[in-house]
């Protein structure tokens, strides 16, 4: 078990990291008005499960990504009935004037793709790397980036040029 | 139309999300919440655990040797039909809370199966061997104090009544809730 100072010092470093990452993982996984309830279950989640982190079986910020996705699945879970799919897609409502055409495209072609497909894509935007997307999916990175390619491959024959 | 614009228009919109970043604010936000969870759970335990030991209280005090020998029996079996169900349902919450959320996905899925089982399980053993001998035990306690037939009637009417909401509850809960879920981490342990 990990002393006081260590786990605080463990936790603000990983949080830290990992804020924005958090963000998109919400934004992925629980409907507009409960990014904040969900963000804070995994912050949560990963607080106590730190007094059980050794350091030696992986490190924090693998701990923090498999604690994220299982809490967010399990969120998703609980939350099945009241998730609406459109609130996944334009996130803030008070989005920028001119971007109106491009999130409206982002949503149209998000509703073509299968569930994990949206969610690769959604971090692409996102700009996370592939390690960082397939600690968050559980899928391998050689794997995500031929689905990656695939998808933008499905943009560009929409879109492009357009 | 090109996806860096796509992209960028994206971000924009992401950069208008608030993010709180001080992480020493963060860590006291999310310490002072987990000591407020688990206070709010000793706190529910405690009251349940209370109500229930007044209760059961309230209705041993019925006990009086001076009472038919079939009401005594069957206030001793409600007593004991009530009370497994409540130290039940407790204990199921104790061993409920732990959870390993830090597991590869696999066997936290496995983990939140089990939890769910055992839910399962606890609602149908109420309901098939602690919810029907403690109404019978209640039945047989006030229908052998009563004296009239009419409110022998009636407390056989009500009790059955009592029953089958209880078992319909369970049912809902079981159908509507729990075996979704249990079906959904299953297709999720297969996938």
């Amino acid at each position: 078990m990990i002393d006081r100072r260590e786990k605080e010092r463990l936790f603000k470093d990983t949080v830290a990291k990992n804020t924005q990452w958090l963000g998109v993982i919400a934004r992925n996984n629980a409907p507009r008005g409960s990014w904040q309830d969900l963000e804070q279950e995994i912050r949560i989640a990963f607080w106590k499960s730190l007094d059980s982190y050794d350091g030696e079986r992986s490190s924090p910020n693998t701990w923090f990504h498999s604690i994220a996705r299982n809490t967010a699945e399990g969120f998703q879970r609980k939350n099945r009935n009241s998730r609406k799919r459109d609130e996944r897609v334009y996130p803030n409502p008070v989005f920028v004037e001119q971007d109106r055409d491009q999130l409206r495209i982002v949503e149209e072609f998000i509703r073509t793709l299968g569930e994990l497909d949206q969610q690769v894509f959604t971090m692409c935007l996102d700009d996370l790397s592939y390690e960082e997307m397939s600690a968050v999916v559980g899928v391998s990175e050689v794997n995500l980036r031929k689905r990656m390619s695939r998808i933008k491959e499905q943009f560009k024959a929409k879109y492009i040029g357009r | 139309m090109e996806l860096e614009q796509v992209k960028a228009a994206w971000q924009r919109e992401k950069a208008a999300y608030p993010y709180e970043t001080d992480p020493a604010k963060i860590l006291a936000d999310t310490r002072q919440q987990a000591m407020k969870r688990d206070q709010e759970f000793a706190r529910k335990q405690r009251t349940q655990i209370i109500c229930s030991l007044i209760c059961l209280g309230l209705m041993a005090r019925c006990y009086s040797p001076h009472n038919p020998l079939l009401a005594n029996v069957g206030l001793i079996v409600m007593l004991l039909g009530s009370a497994l169900m409540l130290a039940g349902s407790i204990i199921l919450k104790y061993r409920l809370r732990v959870s390993h959320p830090e597991l590869p996905r696999k066997e936290f899925l496995a983990e939140q199966r089990r939890k769910i089982s055992a839910r399962i399980a606890l609602l149908q053993n109420n309901m098939t061997w602690f919810l029907i001998p403690a109404m019978l035990g209640f039945l047989l306690w006030q229908v052998t104090l009563s004296h009239s037939i009419q409110m022998k009637i009636v407390l056989i009417i009500l009790a059955a009544l009592a029953c089958v909401g209880a078992f319909w509850c369970g049912r809902w809960q079981i159908r509507r809730e729990l075996r979704p879920m249990l079906e959904e981490i299953d297709r999720e342990l297969d996938e």
